[in-house]
């Protein structure tokens, strides 16, 4: 008879959590050019955790990586990318999965960190990425596969989308 | 009933180790923490919004104190992460709670404005910081310069200079990457009131090679033209603006503008060798290409240079498209040119070609000046905007879609009422649909309340409840029961004697009839001694037996009923508790049915208004759109007759020249 | 020409008394819409955490001079039910004073053991962790928590306080 109690409280206010479930129930996520990226926020393994919805307002690289044991070798050219225009407004973020041994890649720029008991996270299906999000929380361009192989369409894109981007108000 | 038999219960029945002392009817234990209330000294200053604000932890304890502290921090905190909405249902609670209608802090009072200032209602922020202001408050110079931009850009430039000069002034200061544009804010606000000496004066404050005292020196030669300045000076302030600028982007697309304006300034005076000079250093890469082609060219051809004026809009034409405005004024431009240099050949097929053209356009411009097409065109862009969310957390909203209107109406895009209308109606349109969204959520919540009443009536939990009290009612009469039986056992004899104890008592009990009747027959060989000894001894032998047994039997049982009481305590506890669950429960529905229902007719109130208001603004872009292309339907007929006619007269004048020569008189 | 000058030029134009009108009605009802959305945010606070059954729980932080905390994980007999990871943004605004509301829950009547475990650096860049286990009782009334962050300043060191209403 102890559980009555609960059962009698918590299970009628529990039905309407379910009209306002939290939409990240389901972890992972599959994205398109064009999308409203959902918010999230991941701790980091270096500094503090980051959430999307703070970075509304500045162009934002996120690059989603796959298997990755201290692999900051292969991410040096996009740290410096993201760095070089970081005085244009563009912010870089790693995502970093563990598994098993790995280890994260050792970086300047946040590395977050993506696991699944933080529910206020979630993972991109299709990694390695890097996404492209605009200062609207909306994802401009997508570009899935190898990071090395692709960091020279990363950069054109990246060059090409901050000149064209920069819709700001201007002043008369 | 059930207390007389609890005060019964908590009687201390036997003499053993301490019982516990709590009731099952009392309410909390003892775990419960006090601390002393201290002053609540928040030490935030009132000039001091946002940062530094202490809190004296002693101050915890009562109630009161620490929900209004906490109802603050949470105020502060959900400021200062940006969660806009949230800050003000804070605010509101912590006003509920202490009783007031108004802010409590100053501190807060401008945090308000600031909120609403982002979520675009600039009026009534600007109404608060002022009111703060007179009171002798202050607010941080980042929260006056966030309202001087908005009301610059609102075109409020008094207003603007007001609350620029307060930006400056305000403690804590203003923040230093702020204070260019600020600068900026000041001079631009001071030029559009025409005041130059001033404008020129606060220009001190700014650097000389950075984007905004480029935009304060473009600002402030608008005002020098307007006002019909001096030429040497205007001419030095371009000079100084053009030199200066960085060289990017953005820079070079203002020296462009710059140069543009001096130079039409520089026309307008009839100093055209001035303004070819200025007309020809623009690039052809910014959007002032065109206008400055254009105007080029007609500068060239006040001075007499007609082959040179062709140029520029010969590359006008090549490098913008048919719509462009600066394009279909050089329409009629180049034919004329060419009458005037006698190049008649040429000038007629220019003049053919521009007839063919606008005759195009001016078709392709009555269909689509329709109310449905416009309408559609608006549409577009609204879907494509409904991402977008309205006030603060705007970011940009994108051009109008690429379209035939579009294309016609390159003008009044660049018009910022008509931008500035546009995002009204942008903002009116998300409202409305997060009203919708708010609405529907609200039915959902109804259903949700239906189903919870529903459950709590279905599961009979008073009855279910009441079943078990019954049940716990006739187990306490059997402890009881128990209980007296141990109270008469100490009474007893043979207290705490056992079954087979019993047993034996009751078998020494029954020998004694059968001795005394033997001792009555009383024959001579019956010795009953030995018996009477024997059954002495038997029974010494049990009693010691049943004593020593005893204390342990004696504790066991206490024991054992101790359990079966704490037992009883703690399923009275739950039942109590269960009681009260169900008592809860009826508050996840209770009164709630009716607040939905109020702010549903609320939000249908709220929808109506929104409603007529994106009705009007929806008619009101329209009708621009529409005032817009009939004029330049006017504009492109009046081309168009222009040309036929110069056509007309043309091949009149050939004809002329051509009959003319041979004397002969053209056959009917 | 003039009239292309006007339009290249965009001179920000003054709003007509129409316009201001149509501005004014706009901002009002505006000022609706954020008035009905705070009261929606309020009703359903109610509706998912009632009163009686509602705890709601803080997270203050008094100076952080030798802890900055990172992430907090809530467990309520056992079960965990609130978590939050902070960024900076937040973390400066707790520093400044600002009180954290974490979440409400709904607890059942009587006693039980709340968990609180806060992880972070110190003032040397080492992560932390500072845990505490406290039992509390929900009557009838809102259950006010307050998880405060405290700077021990002989030790150099932090730890968590857990108060209660």
């Amino acid at each position: 008879m102890g559980y009555l109690a609960r059962y009698v409280v918590l299970i009628l206010l529990g039905m309407q959590i379910h009209a306002h479930a939290d939409t990240q129930a389901d972890n992972s996520q599959s994205l398109k050019p064009g999308d409203m990226v959902p918010d999230f926020t991941l701790p980091a393994v270096n500094g503090f955790g980051q959430r999307l919805q703070e970075a509304r307002g500045s162009y934002l690289m996120v690059i989603w990586l796959g298997h990755c044991d201290e692999c900051s070798e292969r991410l040096v050219r996009y740290q410096l990318l993201a760095e070089s225009l970081e005085i244009e407004g563009l912010k870089g973020w790693f995502v970093w999965t563990p598994g098993g041994d790995r280890s994260p890649p050792n970086m300047r720029l946040p590395v977050l960190k993506y696991e699944p008991r933080w529910r206020q996270g979630w993972v991109f299906k299709d990694r390695p990425a890097i996404m492209l999000i605009n200062a609207d929380g909306r994802l401009d361009h997508l570009i899935t596969g190898d990071l090395e192989d692709n960091y020279q369409e990363t950069e054109e894109v990246v060059m090409r989308w901050m000149s064209q981007g920069r819709d700001y108000q201007r002043p008369e | 009933m059930r207390i007389i038999l609890s005060l019964f219960l908590m009687l201390p029945l036997f003499s053993m180790a301490e019982e516990p002392t709590y009731s099952i009817w009392e309410g909390r234990p003892d775990s419960e923490q006090q601390t002393e209330s201290g002053d609540g000294a928040n030490s935030g200053s009132a000039d001091d919004p946002g940062a530094d604000i202490e809190i004296d932890l002693d101050e915890l304890g009562v109630s009161d104190d620490a929900e209004s502290r906490l109802l603050r921090g949470n105020f502060y905190y959900s400021y200062l992460v940006g969660d806009y909405y949230r800050t003000l249902y804070y605010l509101k609670r912590w006003q509920t709670l202490i009783g007031s209608e108004q802010t409590p802090e100053t501190e807060a009072e401008v945090m308000r404005a600031a909120v609403y200032l982002s979520l675009g209602l600039e009026d009534q922020a600007e109404a608060i910081f002022y009111q703060v202001f007179s009171e002798g408050g202050t607010a941080s110079g980042d929260a006056w310069y966030f309202l001087a931009q908005r009301l610059f850009s609102g075109g409020y430039y008094e207003r603007a200079e007001q609350s620029a000069r307060n930006a400056l002034s305000a403690v804590p200061a203003l923040s230093g990457r702020h204070q260019q544009e600020l600068r900026y804010l000041l001079v631009s606000s001071i030029s559009e009131q025409d005041r130059i000496e001033e404008a020129t004066a606060a220009m001190a404050g700014l650097r000389d090679k950075n984007i905004w005292t480029g935009y304060a020196r473009y600002n402030l030669i608008l005002a020098m033209i307007r006002q019909n300045f001096n030429s040497r000076d205007l001419e030095a302030m371009i000079d100084e603006a053009i030199y200066y600028l960085p060289e990017n982007e953005e820079g070079t697309a203002l020296r462009d503008r710059i140069l543009l304006i001096a130079g039409i300034a520089a026309m307008e005076r009839e100093k055209h060798v001035m303004a070819n000079r200025y007309f020809s250093d623009i690039t052809l890469e910014s959007v002032f290409t065109p206008p400055a082609l254009l105007h080029y060219g007609w500068n060239l051809l006040a001075q007499w240079r007609y082959e040179d004026a062709i140029q520029p809009w010969r590359i006008l034409q090549q490098l913008y498209d048919e719509y462009n405005p600066a394009v279909v004024e050089s329409y009629l431009a180049v034919p004329h040119t060419l009458e005037l240099i006698d190049a008649v050949n040429q000038s007629v097929l220019a003049y053919e070609r521009v007839e063919e053209s606008l005759s195009v356009m001016v078709q392709e411009l009555r269909g689509i000046n329709e109310q449905e097409s416009l309408g559609n065109w608006l549409a577009a862009w609204r879907e494509d905007n409904s991402a977008q969310n309205w006030g603060w957390q705007r970011q940009t909203l994108t051009d109008l879609p690429d379209s035939r209107v579009t294309h016609f109406a390159q003008a009044l895009l660049n018009n910022e009422i008509f931008n500035e209308e546009l995002a009204r109606l942008h903002d009116l349109d998300r409202i409305r649909a997060d009203l919708a969204k708010a609405y529907a959520d609200l039915g959902l919540w109804e259903n949700v309340l239906i189903e919870r009443r529903q459950k709590l009536a279905d599961l009979g939990g008073e009855e279910l409840l009441d079943r078990l009290e019954d049940r716990q009612m006739d187990v306490l009469r059997s402890i009881l029961a128990v209980q007296d039986r141990l109270l008469d056992e100490d009474e007893t004899v043979f207290s705490y004697a056992s079954r087979s104890d019993e047993a034996r008592i009751e078998r020494l009990r029954n020998v004694v009839p059968a001795v005394t009747h033997l001792q009555k027959i009383g024959t001579p060989t019956r010795d009953l001694a030995p018996y009477k000894e024997r059954w002495r001894r038997m029974r010494g032998l049990q009693l010691w037996s049943i004593y020593e047994a005893q204390p342990q039997r004696k504790w066991d049982t206490e024991r054992d009923h101790m359990i079966l009481r704490s037992e009883t305590d703690t399923l009275f506890r739950q039942l109590e508790s269960t009681r009260t669950s169900l008592a809860w429960a009826d508050s996840s529905w209770r009164g709630f049915p009716e607040r939905v229902q109020v702010l549903k007719s609320r939000i249908a109130a709220a929808d109506e208004r929104v409603g007529q208001l994106q009705q009007s603004q929806e008619e009101l872009l329209t009708e621009m759109a529409r005032d817009h292309l009939t004029e330049l339907d006017e504009r492109l007929t009046l081309y168009l007759a222009q040309a036929r006619l110069a056509l007309a007269r043309l091949y009149d004048d050939s004809l002329q020249q051509e009959f003319g020569d041979s004397g002969e008189v053209p056959e009917e | 020409m003039k009239y292309l000058l006007m339009l290249i030029l965009c001179l920000p134009a003054l709003a007509s008394a129409e316009d201001a009108a149509v501005r004014e009605e706009v901002m009002s009802a505006k000022e609706t819409v954020l008035e009905l959305n705070r009261d929606l945010y309020e009703l359903e606070r109610e509706l998912l955490s009632p009163a009686t059954t509602r705890a709601a729980f803080h997270i203050t932080l008094n100076h952080g001079e030798y802890f900055e905390p990172l992430s907090v994980e809530l467990s309520v007999d056992g079960k965990l039910e609130l978590q939050h990871l902070y960024t900076e943004r937040q973390v400066k605004a707790l520093r400044m004073g600002a009180v954290q509301p974490l979440g409400d829950l709904n607890l059942a009547p009587g006693k039980h053991d709340i968990t609180v475990t806060v992880r972070g650096v110190d003032h040397q860049g080492q992560g932390r962790e500072l845990t505490i286990t406290e039992p509390v009782t929900k009557t009838g009334k809102p259950l006010i928590t307050e998880l405060l962050i405290v700077d021990r300043d002989e030790l150099q060191s932090a730890r968590l306080q857990l108060k209660y209403w």
